[in-house]
C-alpha cells in the first residue's frame, strides 16, 4: 500500500504520471499490492523512488551486459586511474577524480574491474543515483566513495536492510543464503541479487536468472554431504529513497 | 601435550575487567547462577558449546600472545618454541631459507626431514617450503600433519579437490586432519600477513575448523586475527564471517574486550560487529569501558536466550547475527543457538502461557521477559508463584514492581 499524507494512492493516479507498460508501472503496482505501507509526504517523493528503482534495474542489466567479472576480494581489480585498490580488496575513490566519472568508468571500462557480488550491487546503486541526480549534486554528496561490502558505506546513501519482507519490490537487493557452503569456497556463502521486476534477479557472478536457478547455483557450491538448501531470506536492502529525494528536490528548488 | 581448558587463554592473558558479577549458565540444560569473572564467563558458558576441554599443544598456549602488544613479541616466542627451521627464518629471508633447506636435503636428507617434521615447527615454515617440497619430491617423507597441510594448501591454491592416499584409515584421518588444520591456524597465526596467499590459507583453515569440525576453541585465535588485520588494513571479512558462523554467543565476549583497547580502530571495529546489541553506541562522551560494561550487562542477561540468525555483512548493512528469544527468556528456559527453539521441557501450563504471551505486543513481551528473568534470578520462590498468575496479572505485577524500582 502507498500513502501520501495519510491518503491511500491508487495505481491509476500513478499510471497518469509514468510511461505505459513501463518498469515504473510494475514498481508502482508491486508497492501498492505489498503488505507493507510506503509513506510519502508528497507525490514527487513517491515518483522519485519509482524512478530511482527503475534506474537500479537498468543499471543491473547494464552491468550484466558489460560482463563485469566475478572475483573474491583478494583477487579484485579496478582501474587505477580512478580507484585505489585497498589491501582488503575494496576500491577507494582517488582524491583527484570526479566521483561520477569514477562510477561511470566501471560501466565504460568494465573489463578493467573484477569484484564480489556485494560490491557489484553497491556499484549498481551508485550508478542509478548518478543517472538520477545531477553530476554536480552527486559529486558534492559522494566525495568519499569506498566500494567493498555493506560494512563500509556512505551514510548519505541511506542504505538499510529491512526485516520481515514478505514480498520484495523491484529494485530491492535480496539475499540468497547458502548455509552449508563449501568452507573452501566462502565467496559462495550467499548471493546479493537485485529484483528486476519480471521474476528474475541480477546476481553478480551468476547473472540474470530466476530465484530457483540462483538457489541451484549456490547448492552446487555446498560442502560434501550437505543437506540444507540455499534459500531466499525475508530481508531487503534498500537505498534511503526519501532521504535522496529530499536532497534531489533541495537542489532543484 | 598438556590437558587444558583453552578458554582461560582466550585473549592474550589480558582480562577485560576484574569486577565480578552473576552470570547464568546452562548446566544440563538448567539455569543456574554463580559468580565469575569475564574469562570464566566464556568458560562457564562453554557448557553449551559441549567442548569445554581440549588437548592443547604448547603452541596453543603461546597463541594467547598472538598480536598482543603487551606480551612477548613473536620472534622471541618463536626462538623458544618454534622449530629449528623457524629459528632460521628469524634471521634469514624467505628465499634464503629455501636455499638452506635445499642444501640440507642434498647434504643431510635425514636431518632436513627431521627438521621439517619437528612437532614444534610453525605452519609458516611449511608454507614457505611448499614449492621446495613439490620440487624435491619429498612428500612421502613428511609426517601425517605435514601431508595433510600440504594437501589442503594444494586444494586451496588449485581450487579443485583430488582424492589423496596418505596412508591412514578414514577414522584416523578425521582425527589427524582436525589436528593438522588446527596446527595450520594456531601456529600459522604467528606469520599472518606473510603474504596474501598465506592469509587465504589461514582463512580457509579457520573456515574448515568452524564449519566442518565445529571447533569453537579456535575462536580466540580468529578474533585476534580479525583485529590484527583490521589495524593493518588487511582483508578480514572471511574471518568475521567464520567467527559468527561458529554460532557461539559466548564468543561475543572476545569482540567486546576490544572496547577497552587503546586503539581507536579496535573500538570502531568492535562497535561495528556488536552494534546489533541494543544501546551499544559511540555517543560522544561514552568511553570504551562504559560500552564494555553495558555489553557485560546485556550478555549476562541474555546469553542463554540468544540464537543465531545467519545474518552477515555480506548481506546487510546492519546485520543482527544473534537475536534474543523473548519467549525463552520469559519462561527462563535455555534455547538452541541453532534453531532458537526452547530445549528444556515445557509443561502444559507453560504452553498455555506461551500461547497468550505470543499474542502480546513487542513492548509487553519485552517488559515481561525482562521482569521474569530478573525475578527468576533474585527470588526463585517468588518467581514460581508469579509465573502461575494469568498474563494480565503478571503484567500488572511487573508494571507495579517496575514503578517501585
Amino acid at each position: 500500500m502507498i500513502k501520501i499524507l495519510g491518503n491511500i494512492i491508487s495505481l491509476n493516479s500513478i499510471a497518469e504520471k509514468v510511461p505505459a507498460n513501463s518498469i515504473e508501472l510494475v514498481v508502482a503496482s508491486r508497492m501498492i499490492s505489498n503488505n507493507n505501507t510506503f509513506y510519502y509526504s508528497n507525490i514527487n517523493e513517491l515518483l522519485f523512488e519509482i524512478d530511482l528503482r527503475s534506474r537500479i534495474i537498468y543499471a543491473s542489466r547494464e552491468l550484466n551486459k558489460n560482463k563485469l567479472v566475478f572475483s573474491t576480494f583478494r583477487e579484485s581489480r579496478c582501474n587505477p586511474m580512478f580507484w585505489k585498490r585497498t589491501e582488503e580488496g575494496g576500491f577507494l575513490l582517488k582524491n583527484d577524480v570526479m566521483p561520477s566519472a569514477a562510477i561511470n568508468d566501471i560501466y565504460n571500462n568494465t573489463y578493467m574491474y573484477r569484484t564480489e557480488c556485494a560490491t557489484a550491487i553497491i556499484i549498481v546503486f551508485y550508478r542509478a543515483i548518478v543517472k538520477k541526480l545531477s553530476e554536480y549534486r552527486f559529486n558534492k554528496m559522494f566525495s568519499n566513495i569506498y566500494l567493498m561490502n555493506w560494512k563500509q558505506l556512505d551514510s548519505d546513501l541511506g542504505v538499510r536492510t529491512h526485516s520481515n519482507v514478505l514480498a520484495s519490490i523491484p529494485g530491492d537487493c535480496m539475499y540468497f543464503k547458502n548455509p552449508e557452503v563449501d568452507p573452501l569456497k566462502m565467496e559462495w556463502q550467499g548471493e546479493n541479487a537485485i529484483d528486476l521486476g519480471d521474476g528474475t534477479y541480477y546476481g553478480h557472478g551468476i547473472g540474470i536468472t530466476t530465484a530457483d536457478r540462483i538457489i541451484d547455483a549456490l547448492n552446487s557450491k555446498r560442502k560434501a554431504g550437505a543437506t540444507k538448501s540455499a534459500y531466499l531470506l525475508d530481508t531487503a536492502t534498500r537505498l534511503g529513497f526519501r532521504h535522496l529525494a529530499e536532497l534531489h528536490y533541495l537542489e532543484r528548488y | 601435550m598438556m590437558l587444558l581448558n583453552t578458554y582461560p587463554y582466550t585473549h592474550y592473558g589480558c582480562p577485560m575487567g576484574s569486577s565480578y558479577f552473576n552470570i547464568p549458565c546452562a548446566m544440563s540444560n538448567k539455569m543456574c547462577y554463580f559468580q565469575n569473572n569475564m574469562f570464566n564467563v566464556y568458560r562457564a558458558s562453554s557448557y553449551r558449546a559441549y567442548m569445554p576441554i581440549c588437548f592443547a599443544e604448547e603452541s596453543d598456549i603461546l597463541q594467547s600472545e598472538v598480536g598482543d602488544a603487551c606480551c612477548k613479541n613473536t620472534i622471541s616466542a618463536r626462538n623458544t618454541i618454534g622449530g629449528e627451521l623457524d629459528n632460521i627464518r628469524t634471521t634469514q629471508d624467505t628465499e634464503h631459507v629455501k636455499e638452506i633447506f635445499n642444501d640440507m636435503i642434498k647434504n643431510d636428507k635425514v636431518k632436513a626431514l627431521s627438521l621439517i617434521n619437528e612437532d614444534s615447527m610453525l605452519f609458516g615454515s611449511l608454507f614457505i617450503l611448499y614449492s621446495e617440497i613439490e620440487k624435491l619430491n619429498i612428500f612421502e617423507h613428511l609426517n601425517l600433519r605435514n601431508k595433510i597441510a600440504i594437501n589442503i594448501i594444494k586444494e586451496i591454491l588449485s581450487g579443485s579437490s583430488e582424492l589423496s592416499d596418505i596412508g591412514c584409515s578414514p577414522c584416523n584421518y578425521l582425527e589427524a586432519a582436525h589436528s593438522g588444520i588446527r596446527w595450520m591456524l594456531v601456529s600459522g597465526a604467528y606469520d599472518d600477513g606473510l603474504d596474501d596467499t598465506f592469509d587465504k590459507v589461514i582463512d580457509s583453515a579457520a573456515s574448515l575448523l568452524v564449519k566442518v569440525y565445529s571447533d569453537k576453541t579456535v575462536l580466540p585465535v580468529i578474533a585476534d586475527l580479525i583485529f590484527k588485520r583490521n589495524i593493518k588494513g588487511l582483508f578480514h571479512n572471511d574471518l568475521v564471517w567464520v567467527f559468527f558462523e561458529a554460532q557461539s554467543p559466548e564468543s561475543l565476549i572476545l569482540l567486546a574486550e576490544h572496547f577497552k583497547s587503546p586503539y581507536a580502530a579496535d573500538i570502531e571495529l568492535a562497535y561495528k560487529l556488536l552494534r546489533f546489541i541494543p544501546n551499544i553506541s559511540r555517543r560522544i562522551g561514552i568511553s570504551g569501558a562504559e560500552i564494555a560494561k553495558h555489553f557485560n550487562n546485556w550478555i549476562e542477561d541474555n546469553i542463554l536466550f540468544l540464537y543465531y540468525t545467519g545474518e552477515s555483512f555480506q548481506q546487510s548493512i546492519n546485520p543482527t547475527p544473534y537475536r534474543i528469544s523473548l519467549e525463552a527468556k520469559y519462561l527462563c528456559k535455555v534455547v538452541s543457538v541453532d534453531t532458537g527453539n526452547i530445549i528444556e521441557s515445557i509443561d502444559e501450563e507453560q504452553y498455555k502461557l506461551l500461547k497468550e504471551y505470543s499474542e502480546l505486543d513487542t513492548d509487553n513481551k519485552s517488559m515481561l521477559s525482562s521482569f521474569s528473568y530478573d525475578m527468576h534470578k533474585k527470588n526463585l520462590k517468588y518467581w514460581n508463584k508469579w509465573i502461575r498468575y494469568s498474563i494480565a496479572e503478571q503484567i500488572a505485577i511487573a508494571e507495579m514492581e517496575g514503578e517501585h524500582d
